[in-house]
């Protein structure tokens, strides 16, 4: 219980950081990097799939109420949450499946961490940037739109990683 | 039943993230008119198709209700063309505009027909309750079928145009010229017939409508019987003998409609008053 409240107060304050702060981030139009997906990355891994999934939709709702933005964040975030579990068996080890790990850079170590988080931005990203364009007629600008803001969101999410990091003892 | 149970349930995450998804997409259709505008003129070419389609299946289904109302339509029209012509002849002759159609029409369905006997009859789902009698003729879509013979409560049979020897005889005429001549059936062949009795001056032409005479009690002038065919030998167009094909296209047959002449028995009593 003490646990789910924990994540639960997290998520307060990532969507509160989101709609005050990172949304108001914008180095120019249709730019828009993202910063709440690490709250999901950082899940235990026992945590269920399915649960995972109605949280991220419910967050991505809650975004998408304040910022105005429809469905968009909800989603992105559902097919991240979708796909975490699959990208995750190829990162981690069985024992470490095994275990309630938390995934981040200092169980899995920056590199792991990095493209775990890339992979994941990537899924996030194309969803995002394919349900805003909405059109298939310029598939330069999504392309640039979506590697673009993939790679903004990963430098901001390694930046606060690296603001938060504490090395093991 | 059970391995399907067992492959929806593995794929549970799958339908848990279709349906968030689905969710999401329809939120983010209801706040943008750009993507309601997209997704509009995308699915509208779809939409008109999988309607088409409906469409078209419906008719498919619905095409005896409609294949009915079309005959009692031509039954009308067929109707009303008679009075026109009965009102332009009696215009002719007289200024009497009053006369009525002398013939009423019943329709009906064939129920069962021969095609490759020598003596080809028919029989329809009318009898004596609707008002048929033997005698009465009978045509189709395309024009003359036959003659009803035998007469029942509920059903009818008759003899098609195709009735070798001494079957049905049919005072037929040539529509360009008029020219009288006489229907016969050799029984060669399911789609055609000769006429015979010809004037042999006569000039036919290829193609020309054979229909009836109206000399009979049977049917009206000018129901079409049959076309001209081009002549197999010189000494046959000489003779005063032409090759007819069918107007009635007596494979494809289904509704007909049961000619009543209203002044048969009138006529007939007046024809056997034998002459003082």
């Amino acid at each position: 219980m003490i646990a789910f409240l924990r994540y639960f107060f997290r998520g307060v304050v990532f969507l509160i950081l989101e709609w005050l702060f990172v949304s108001k981030l914008e180095p120019g139009p249709g730019w828009a990097p993202v910063l709440y997906p690490m709250f999901f990355f950082a899940l235990p891994i026992q945590f269920s799939n399915s649960a995972k999934m109605l949280f991220g939709f419910a967050f991505g709702l809650l975004l998408d109420l304040g910022l105005g933005t429809g469905g968009l964040h909800a989603a992105s975030t559902t097919a991240m949450t979708f796909i975490q579990p699959f990208i995750l068996r190829y990162f981690l080890s069985v024992d470490e499946r095994e275990s309630n790990l938390k995934p981040g850079p200092k169980s899995l170590g920056w590199l792991r961490f990095l493209w775990m988080a890339f992979w994941l931005l990537l899924v996030h990203q194309f969803f995002y940037q394919l349900y805003s364009l909405f059109s298939l007629g310029a598939p330069v600008l999504f392309l640039m739109r979506w590697i673009g803001n993939t790679f903004l969101s990963l430098v901001l999410i390694g930046l606060i990683q690296a603001l938060f990091y504490k090395k093991k003892k | 039943m059970k391995n399907l149970f067992l492959i929806l349930r593995r794929l549970r995450l799958l339908w848990v993230f279709l349906f968030f998804h689905g969710i999401s997409l329809v939120f983010i259709v209801r706040q943008f008119r750009y993507h309601q505008s997209v997704l509009f003129e995308t699915s509208a070419p779809i939409t008109r198709e999988f309607w088409t389609r409906v469409k078209e299946a419906e008719h498919f289904l619905f095409l005896t209700t409609e294949n009915e109302l079309l005959h009692r339509e031509l039954n009308r029209l067929r109707k009303q063309v008679l009075q026109q012509q009965v009102n332009t002849e009696s215009l002719c002759w007289d200024s009497d505009t009053s006369l009525i159609v002398p013939y009423s029409w019943i329709s009906a369905r064939l129920i069962h027909l021969t095609l490759n006997q020598s003596q080809n009859r028919f029989t329809i789902d009318r009898g004596s309750r609707h008002g048929l009698k033997p005698d009465m003729g009978v045509i189709g879509p395309g024009g003359v079928v036959g003659v009803i013979t035998q007469v029942s409560p509920h059903l009818a049979t008759g003899m098609t145009l195709m009735n070798e020897g001494q079957g049905l005889m049919l005072s037929v005429r040539l529509k360009s010229s008029g020219e009288l001549g006489n229907l016969i059936w050799d029984g060669k062949s399911s789609c055609c017939a000769r006429i015979e009795g010809l004037a042999t001056h006569v000039k036919v032409v290829v193609g020309d409508t054979v229909e009836t005479s109206g000399l009979s009690t049977i049917f009206p002038r000018g129901i079409p019987v049959g076309y001209i065919l081009k002549s197999s030998s010189e000494q046959e167009a000489y003779s005063g003998i032409l090759s007819m094909r069918f107007a009635t296209r007596f494979s494809a047959l289904d509704h007909v409609m049961v000619l009543n002449f209203n002044n048969k028995a009138e006529q007939d009593t007046l024809e056997n008053i034998e002459m003082p």
